[in-house]
């Protein structure tokens, strides 16, 4: 049990009287994995992780914490083991200063003062925000913000991340900053869960992916197996990365579709151009090739108009 | 060739946020034009001034927004400096980012024709109108439903609705794929293609994504990371990179270094150009297939 | 999403939801004075009744009506205990205790009090649960409220929740980060909610920010004449239901201002 960091068993919820969001969620995610969990507006992602610390209780069923029971527990309680950013930076600063802010969680855990001190400053140190320490967040910009809102979670350094859409609003520096953070700390053996709409984050960092549509689990494994599936994906109404589309449309031509990356897109086609010119090339006619290679080139340009 | 949007060299500068504290440049030194019909694409860092150029391009800023602003703003033959807002809401029309912001009304019907009602319009034209903008933007079954009932993508869709129908000449987007999930996503796709089609308005539209980017825009318009200069510097110059988005999205080094993600296929096709040694110049799916296909032979 | 329910209003499509607001304003002024100005417990008990069958006609779930009558029932409650022994009126004594007395009308009189107040109530939960917040401030507009005024209000109805929302999710942040709500006393726990209050103005501000600039995008202010698509019109429907509520509600104020009936609790 000790090597579950979160757990749910026949998770079910509903808010008051409505229909339910949460239909028997059975959940594991082993410590220092990287999950990340996708689906479409309202399938229940913010819902369920939710229940990891405490802002929502099952309506049935049970959530565990290193394989203890949440029931009891308090949201400040269970904030030791399981940081929560939020989605929007406006709803979670409330301090009167970028070090006030970053402090704020630290200090409610109990750690003692010089140590708050210690990690306040790296974490300012590691997001840039040194310099700006002193001023009121509310006049920093959007992505400022943002990364005060990532400080705040790193200075409590807690073991499990539960991060809900911490990449919306960046823009692609913002987005490699957060994504480089999130690698360190998986790479220090924190548990991540990871909220998202941004496939490629997915496919190039989660180790695991669950895609969660109308309140139930609809796939689980890793990112590869699951974006092999366009009929899940259409049906868990999730986009398909471009060159993902890419290659499954080429894989009448035999390219292998589970390429997820540009990278490993561009390696498999390689292979698949090297094997096929190998093949194709009746071996005695050399010059054949050549010419064969020149036609490629001209229809390549023409194909490339608009 | 008359211009439908005609910026020279503006620099603009929020008042400052604390007393006696430093203002600074948030656009320094845009010059820029969209002729009628155009679609033009603005892309940059986030704190590259994107937003602020959509408020000024509407006249929101400065005369909402305060803070100083230099050179000129015309819109529709309209400049900005001489037409206060709520008269240029006929020219220009805007999208926001945020629709919660935007969407105010008890239904979606109220939603579009709020506007319309601003500028004085017969109610017969008005339903007509509004009519018209919910089919266009396949809104009829939420015609009676609140907007904060409705999806990110129906949201989007609405606000898009309700800025249409006021049928001004000129249509600013500011990030119209922010913030939406996958399916909300391809609504709002396949809202600006009908947009697309029309090619009645001349189109600004920032936007991060670069697969809307390439499949809608005329040209792509980089703007410069921002500088911070103080105002009273030397002025700048905003534009980093401009041109068609093929011709823009070749410089992939350039636009990493601007904070600007390029489209995954011109990825691919640099990647497989510097490798195979090909010159592969597709940005979309449909371009990619046929032209990899005829190399694979 | 959040789970907050500020608003009454039930998304039905009855006649009564159908009903000009203007009709049900005045309904709703009607039954208002004739609640305030009687007493008697008959006249009461069928007010109530009657808005009871209105929230049965207008397919209001019964969750919603007992959700309403939990959050009355403690004040309902106060009403009952408190007015018997704080006013127990003529009449001889049923209980004496000290200086407390119980008497039959000073009862009866707790319990018009009560029946006022829970009337009262759901006349206005009736309004609200089949009346949109916008329609209701557009009916007042048609009668004569200023446009800007009816916007104001229009808007501060429709941002509510928003504001409501951003409370909630700003304190849920604030434990997020390891606060503990039921620590410390009373000082330190009210303290603690300042800063969330605060970073709820900051976040409004920045909502009100946007939102005069939607407004003055989409052509508030626009130097025209403002139209509006839809003339609130009185259907047949409108028409009878003014009538019959003018008659029988008109009707009982007459019997209690002209007549004196109904003055006392029985």
């Amino acid at each position: 049990m000790a090597d579950t960091a979160l757990q749910t068993t026949g998770l079910w919820f509903r808010y008051q009287e409505d229909s339910p969001v949460l239909r028997g969620i059975d959940l594991q995610v082993p410590r220092g994995q990287f999950l990340a969990l996708v689906g479409a507006n309202g399938s229940g992602k913010t819902t369920l992780v939710k229940h990891f610390n405490g802002l929502l209780r099952p309506w049935q069923g049970q959530v565990f914490v290193y394989g203890q029971e949440t029931a009891g527990r308090s949201v400040g309680e269970l904030a030791r083991q399981v940081g929560f950013l939020f989605q929007h930076p406006e709803q979670q600063i409330f301090s009167a200063s970028v070090r006030q802010e970053v402090a704020f969680g630290p200090h409610n855990l109990g750690v003692v003062p010089a140590e708050v001190d210690r990690r306040v400053e790296a974490a300012l140190a590691r997001f840039d925000l040194s310099a700006i320490a002193n001023r009121p967040p509310a006049i920093l910009s959007y992505g400022v913000r943002r990364q005060v809102t990532l400080a705040s979670l790193a200075a409590m350094d807690p073991p499990i991340l539960v991060l809900d859409e911490p990449t919306v609003g960046l823009d692609a520096r913002g987005v490699g900053e957060t994504v480089a953070w999130l690698q360190e700390l998986h790479a220090a053996g924190r548990t991540i869960l990871l909220v998202t709409h941004d496939m490629g984050l997915v496919v190039e960092h989660a180790e695991r992916a669950i895609v969660l549509s109308e309140g139930g689990i609809v796939a689980d494994g890793t990112p590869a197996d699951l974006f092999g599936q366009p009929e899940l994906l259409a049906r868990a109404s999730l986009g398909q990365p471009p060159v993902m589309a890419l290659a499954q449309a080429l894989s009448p031509w035999g390219l292998a579709g589970d390429a997820l990356t540009v990278e490993t897109f561009c390696r498999a086609y390689e292979a698949l151009y090297q094997a096929r010119s190998l093949a194709s090339t009746p071996p005695p006619a050399q010059e054949g090739r050549s010419t064969t290679g020149g036609d490629d080139r001209a229809s390549q340009r023409g194909e490339g108009q608009p | 060739m008359s211009h439908n949007i005609l910026v020279k060299g503006l620099r603009f500068a929020y008042p400052p946020l604390e007393a006696g504290g430093p203002t600074q440049w948030v656009i320094d030194g845009l010059d820029l034009s969209a002729r009628a019909g155009e679609w033009l694409a603005v892309m940059g860092a986030s704190d590259a001034g994107k937003t602020t150029l959509c408020l000024l391009l509407a006249g929101l800023a400065p005369h909402l927004t305060g803070g100083t602003m230099e050179g000129q703003v015309v819109v529709a033959g309209r400049d900005t400096r001489e037409y206060p807002p709520p008269g240029l809401a006929a020219s220009a029309g805007l999208l926001f980012q945020e629709p919660e912001a935007q969407l105010f009304n008890a239904d979606a019907e109220a939603e579009v024709a709020w506007g319309l009602e601003n500028l004085g319009l017969p109610a017969a034209e008005i339903q007509d109108r509004v009519d018209a903008a919910l089919a266009q933007f396949r809104l009829e079954h939420v015609r009676h439903r609140p907007p904060d009932q409705l999806s990110g993508g129906e949201k989007k869709r609405l606000a898009l609705a309700s800025v249409l129908a006021m049928q001004p000449p000129v249509i600013i987007l500011d990030e119209p794929m922010g913030g939406l999930d996958p399916a909300g996503r391809e609504e709002v796709l396949a809202a600006l293609a009908t947009l697309r089609r029309d090619r009645s308005a001349t189109i600004l539209m920032t936007e991060s994504d670069p697969e809307a980017v390439s499949a809608f825009a005329d040209r792509l318009v980089v703007l410069e990371r921002p500088a911070r200069q103080p105002v009273d510097s030397a002025r700048g110059q905003a534009i980093a990179l401009e041109g068609t988005p093929r011709e823009v999205f070749q410089h992939l080094e350039q636009l990493a270094d601007l904070g600007v993600s390029a489209p995954q296929l011109a990825r691919v096709a640099a990647t497989l150009n510097r490798r195979l040694g090909t010159q592969f110049d597709f940005l979309t799916i449909d371009e990619a297939v046929p032209a990899l296909a005829v190399h694979l032979g | 999403m959040t789970s907050q329910r500020l608003d009454l209003y039930v998304t039905r499509d009855t006649w009564l939801h159908r009903l000009d607001p203007r009709v049900k304003t005045w309904a709703v002024l009607l039954a208002g004075i004739v609640g305030l100005a009687y007493k008697h417990l008959l006249v009461l008990a069928g007010l109530l009744l009657l808005t009871h069958l209105a929230l049965l006609l207008a397919r209001v779930p019964g969750e919603r009506v007992r959700w309403l009558w939990r959050g009355l029932a403690p004040v309902l409650l106060l009403i009952l205990i408190l007015q018997p022994l704080f006013a127990p009126g003529p009449g001889p004594d049923l209980l004496r205790l000290g200086p407390v007395r119980l008497t039959q009308s000073g009862i009866l009189e707790g319990v018009s009090f009560a029946l006022r107040a829970a009337a009262l109530a759901f006349v206005v939960a009736l309004l609200l649960a089949t009346t949109q917040p916008t329609a209701l401030v557009q009916g007042l507009v048609r009668v004569g409220l200023p446009y800007a005024w009816g916007l104001t209000i229009g808007l501060a109805i429709r941002y509510l929740p928003t504001t409501y929302g951003l409370f909630v999710t700003v304190r849920e942040a604030q434990e997020a980060r390891g606060w503990i709500v039921s620590r410390g006393n009373f000082v330190k726990r009210a303290r603690a909610h300042v800063p969330v209050l605060v970073a709820t103005i900051i976040a409004s501000l920045r909502l009100s920010d946007s939102l005069g600039l939607a407004l003055a995008a989409r052509g508030l202010g626009y130097p025209a004449r403002r139209t509006t698509l839809h003339h609130l019109h009185f259907g047949a429907m409108d028409w009878i239901v003014t009538a019959l509520v003018t008659a029988v509600l008109g009707g009982l104020i007459v019997l209690r201002f002209v007549m004196g009936l109904g003055g006392r609790a029985w």
